[in-house]
This record gives structure tokens, sequence and C-alpha cells, in this order.
């Protein structure tokens, strides 16, 4: 069997190499591998860890209170914690020049998916036409997916967008606030079918309600935006995990991969990394190299690879992210009430709006964030902080977020290139995305659609807090090396083999065709295990 | 040093009750030290003399810093005294004897809740209409100061 090299440790790249591992494949993986360790206790639940630790501040804040955000920083609604700053940490090697995008890339062990927020949404067969392959060879790769990683969830009027698979696990319990806003859908759900083309119902998420292998079901300490101490909620460290027990398998992290060299005909016989330990440069052999290191970073390799190949520094157009929104909201039923912080932290309901296409359709989660730092909701209450302190008492338990996702398309103006180059460095990612002309439009229209939803909700959207994010914030990059039947420079074949170098495969968001406003993480999961099933 | 953290414990102590009207223990009060000598809440910024005028107001009371706060919440939000109180309520969300004292609401009636906001409410109002006739001129005098050709 041939050696398989992998790039990147990311969803892609370890459903892939679990994939093939499985196959009988040898497989080594270069990956920068960036990665934290935490002895915090298992058993304690987010308050009790306030109490229990011995500096809770320097836990929550930082060593250097880096989660503290500060009045006038233009921001988000809740801080990374620093538990999770590693996810973002990047080697100096790697730099970004971007205009109309705000990138962040991960070099994490697991890849930005450490950080996700654990929904799972398979695309449905509207959604996939664009992609050149049939529906049920995804279909499969779903269910496959759900069945290592451990997906809780239900059939309920959420189906109607996101079709069901199999291996699905009892959904977790919902909390208070989650329950009331389904409970007020259901009561009324003919009328939001009709009159808003809404439908709701509990999110699909990558948690565990029961056990599986040597991981351990939810048990609602209200952990999750600081790290789950039992395994239950999925990240792709858990696939990497997994894929170091084969002994065909060999992780070799602490590298930065800058290109890879082709021969005449196209053959790519080595891929070059920099040794961060070291700082020296060290050549691979190559017999089939597979690149999931995300679509940006992918992109970057083979555009510093054709550049050294063929002399051209080229643009891969295409570029495409989910346009997300903000949307807080105040539930009235809930004010004055209590907040639940030992309950499942990330969305627990999921809403979609249905267009007349697949492009027009709204993806929305609910979060009902309990256990993130306060500090920066309270502050943008238009008052004194101790009267704010106050208010944000007796509406904590009432606040949520919606999180509504747009699609995008493949624009020619929106692309990533070289730009900088120094002599024997790797050159600098340029990226350039330009929204389409109608962008602003269906932003506004949007927003006013899900605002409509939550009144019918008896829920308060507070004036001037909608937060557009800006392009690149919502890390669903795809597009620019695009899966294709036609055999075109600078696409994929529909099982993701390159057209341009005939002994590379590229799994990860790149190849996407389409983004449609569901996020694309499940997907990006079994795409890899598709392609790892069907080339290999 | 010494100097400064005394002056830092004083001016914890003052916002701690101003924020949550109780004192700070000593855990809350060497974290907001600790925060002041890794450069928080300005990062080495050098304060303005306005800026350093509203700091010294607001160590003196709790009312001086309600004054200071309603101002900086609507005129200047990204404020020094705005800053350090949050810095403090970060510190003091996540300390063991006082996160519940912002996370845990008291139980009332539905109709005594909002006549306590309502109150509040209007005691904003009226703290805020005082910090504007107090602090706007100063605030406009060293700006123009600052401009003034020298």
């Amino acid at each position: 069997m041939a050696i398989v090299t992998i790039v990147g440790s990311g969803p892609s790249g370890v459903h892939f190499a679990l994939s093939v591992l499985k196959k009988g494949h040898r497989v080594i993986m270069l990956d920068v591998g960036e990665t934290s360790s935490s002895n915090i206790p298992a058993q304690h639940s987010f308050s009790q860890l306030k109490v229990e630790l011995p500096d809770p501040v320097e836990y929550f804040l930082g060593k250097d209170y880096e989660a503290v955000i500060y009045p006038g920083t233009k921001g988000e609604y809740y801080g990374f914690p620093p538990s999770k700053r590693f996810v973002f940490t990047a080697p100096p090697q790697h730099r970004v020049e971007s205009k109309g995008f705000s990138p962040l890339l991960s070099f994490a062990r697991g890849g930005l998916a450490e950080a996700w927020t654990g929904g799972v949404y398979p695309f449905n067969e509207e959604e996939m036409r664009p992609f050149p392959f049939s529906y049920t060879e995804m279909r499969s790769s779903y269910d496959e997916i759900a069945r290592r990683i451990g997906v809780s969830g239900v059939q309920d009027d959420l189906a109607a967008v996101m079709p069901m698979h199999s291996y699905l696990q009892e959904p977790l319990s919902l909390d208070q606030h989650s329950q009331n806003l389904l409970g007020k859908y259901q009561k009324q759900r003919d009328w939001f079918k009709e009159h808003l083309n809404c439908v709701m119902g509990r999110a699909r998420m990558a948690v565990l309600s029961q056990d599986l292998d040597n991981r351990h079901a939810c048990n609602y300490r209200g952990r999750c935006l600081w790290g789950c101490p039992r395994g239950s909620f999925y990240t792709p460290s858990l696939t990497l995990q997994e894929c170091s027990r084969y002994a065909s398998f060999q992780y070799l992290h602490g590298h930065f991969v800058s290109h890879f060299e082709a021969d005449r005909d196209g053959r790519i016989s080595h891929v070059v990394a920099e040794s961060l330990k070291t700082n020296t440069i060290k050549k691979f052999d190559v017999d089939t190299l597979v690149l999931a290191a995300g679509a940006l970073s992918t992109s970057r390799i083979f555009l510093e690879s054709w550049r050294r190949h063929t002399g051209a520094i080229i643009r891969l157009t295409g570029l495409m992210d989910n346009q997300q929104i903000f949307i807080p909201f105040v539930n009235r039923d809930l004010i004055g009430k209590p907040y639940q912080d030992e309950s499942y932290q990330y969305h627990q309901v999921a809403f979609g709006i249905l267009g007349d296409s697949p492009e027009r359709y709204l993806h929305g989660l609910i979060t009902t964030l309990k256990t993130a730092l306060v500090h920066p909701l309270i502050q943008r209450t238009p008052t004194d902080l101790r009267f704010a302190v106050f208010m944000f008492k007796y509406l904590h338990a009432a606040l949520g977020l919606v999180n509504l996702n747009l699609s995008d398309t493949r624009r020619v103006e929106s692309y990533v290139t070289l730009g900088h180059h120094r002599q024997g460095e790797v050159s600098d990612l340029q990226i350039q995305y330009e929204p389409a002309s109608n962008h602003a439009r269906r932003v506004e229209a949007a927003t006013q659609e899900v605002k409509r939803v939550l009144r019918h909700l008896k829920c308060i959207v507070p004036p001037g807090q909608v937060h557009v994010r800006p392009m690149g914030a919502s890390v669903h990059y795809s597009g620019t090396l695009p899966m294709s039947s036609e055999n075109e420079p600078l696409t994929v074949s529909p099982n993701c083999q390159s057209h341009d170098f005939e002994n590379l495969y590229i799994v990860d968001g790149s190849t996407f065709p389409v983004l449609p406003a569901k996020n694309l993480t499940f997907t990006l999961m079994a795409n890899a295990a598709r392609v790892a099933q069907n080339a290999f | 040093m010494q100097w400064l953290d005394k002056v830092l414990a004083e001016e914890c102590m003052v916002f701690c009750r101003y924020l949550i009207a109780c004192d700070p223990d000593p855990y809350v009060i060497e974290k907001y030290r600790l925060a002041h000598r890794l450069g928080h809440p300005h990062r080495h910024n050098p304060l303005s003399r306005f800026d350093e005028i509203l700091v010294r107001f607001a160590r003196t009371h709790l009312l001086a810093v309600q004054i200071v706060d309603a101002y900086s919440s609507m005129f200047y939000k990204a404020s020094p005294v705005r800053s350090k109180l949050v810095l403090l309520l970060a510190i003091l969300e996540c300390s063991p004897r006082t996160f519940e004292k912002i996370d845990r609401p008291r139980e009332y009636p539905a109709c005594v809740l909002y006549s306590i906001i309502i109150a509040k409410g209007l005691m904003f109002g009226a703290i805020l209409l005082t910090s504007l006739v107090l602090l706007i001129p100063l605030h406009l005098l060293l700006t123009t100061d600052s401009k003034a050709p020298r």
C-alpha cells in the first residue's frame, strides 16, 4: 500500500486519515500541532470552579488578563477562554494580508474545530446539487461520521431542512430557556411555517448523551465553552488520538509545511516543511499527498508550490465564507429568573428560514450561553455599571443570541494569492474578499426576518445591538480549489484529486463549489471520509 | 511601589463597593493590583490631564465613581475609570466570594422588580445630569487646553 502524507490535523485531515488507516494504508501526518494541557478537575461545574480552583481569576481571565474585554474594543459578545488561545496561535512563518476579510487560521492539533460549537448540520440534496457527485455518496459518509463522533438529536421539524442520518443518540436535556423557546414555537408551528417560512427544532450536536468508546456522556457541568473535561463534546483531536493507535500512523507535529515539489510531469515527489523546533528545512518523500490544512493554508501551500514550479504567481478565485450576524435578544418569560449554569452551553435550538432557493435559506442557531464571561455584555448597557450589574442579574437567564448564517457563492473578485516574498522564506498570503453587490440588502432583509421570528417568540431585540460580523469571522472558508467534473486547471475531480498534480488530493473546504448557510464542519468530515472510501 | 499598592487597594475598595455593595477580599485586591502591575487597563498609554482628574476624583467616594461612570457610559466609553471598573468587574465575576453577587438575582415579584428598575433608572438619569454639569465643562476645557498653541 502507498504511503499517504497528509498535511493538517483538522476535521478533514483526521477523518481522512482514519478512513485510509482502516483500509490498511500507512499514513504520515505533518502538522504544526499547537496544543495545550490542562489539569482542571473534571467533576466541578462551571460555578464550582470559581470556588474550588486555587486561582480562578488566572484560569478564567488568563495569566496576562488577556480575556478581559475593555470598553471601546470592537468585538464580539463573548471573549475566547484563555484555555483555547492555543487554537489561534500562529507560527512566525505564517503572514497574511487581507482586504475585506478578517481571517482566522489555526495551527492547532485538531484545527479550528478545537474551538467549534458542535453543531451538526448535514447539507440536503438541493444544497449539494452543485457538487459533482451524487447525494447518495454523501449520505453514507454522514452516517459513518455520526457513528464515529457521536451525534445527539431528534427527528423534528428541522428534518425538513436537515436530512436524518443513522447513529443518532438521544438528545440532551434542554435548558429552561431552550425549552421555553421551543415550547412557544410548537404552539404556533403552523403559523411559523405558513407566515414566516420558518421551521425550528432541536439542534443536532456532536455531544454524547450516552458513553461512546472511552468517552463519557455529558453530565451538564456547563464547562463546554472552557473545554469539556469528559470527552463528551467532540473535537477532532479525539479522532487524532484514535489514529495514533494504529502502528501505521505517524504524527509529525512541529512542522510548518511551506510547499511541495513536483517533477516536470506534475508528479509530486516531496513535501517541504520547516521544523519549528530546530528551524531546519526538511523534505519528506511523497507517494500521495493530501492537503487538509484548511482552505486558506491549503491555498497558500498550493500557491507557493505553483510559484516555485512554474515561476508564476496566480490567484485562486472563489473564496467563500458565511456571513454571520449576531442578534441578541431578551426572552420576556425569563426576566428575573435565576439562570442555569449546569446545562449544555452551546446552541440547543436551531431554525431555518426557507427561501425560494438554497442560496436564500437562512440558518440560525440559538445560544442561551450562560457560562461565558459576563463583563463584555454588562458594559454594553448604556448606563453606569452599577445599574448595569443590577439589571444583568435579572436579565441573565433571559438572554439569548441568534447566530445567523447566510450562504455564499464563488466570485472571481474574492481570491487568495501570494503577497510579499522574501528570499528563502515563505511568501505572505494575500486575501481579497468582495461581497456580492446585493450583500448589504441581503443582510438587512435577513436580520428583519429573524427579528420577526423572535417577536413571535415574545423576545425583545435591544435596539442597536445587532452585530454583523466581519467577513472571515465565521471561519467557514471554502471554494478556492473547487470540485469539477471538467478537467480544468486549479480544480479537483469529484473525488478531490487535483487536475494539476496527479498524486495530490485536497480534502478540506477548498474544494467546495458552493457554500450553503449551514455550518460546514460535519460535511467537511463526511466529504473527507467519502474521498478516502472512493479513491483509496 | 508600596504607595501605589496602597492607592490601588483603596481604589479597589471604593470601586468594589460601588459595583456590588461589598468590600473586596484580599484575593480580589491582589488580583486587581497584579493586573495594574501588568499594565492593565491602560497598557502603558499615558493618561491625559482629564483622565488623571477623573481617576483621582472617582477614588474619593461612591458618589464620585457613579458620577464619572455615568458620564463615561454615554460620552467617554473608553475612559480609564470605566476601564478600571470593567477590569474589576471581570475579576469579581471569577472570584469565589463575589461571583454570586453578579450572577444570582434575589426573587422579587414582577411589579416590585420593574419598580426597582424604574427607580434605579431615574437615579441614573439624575446622576447623569449631575455629571454633565460637572464634567462637560472640565472635559472641554482640558481638551481645548491641550490643543491650544504653546
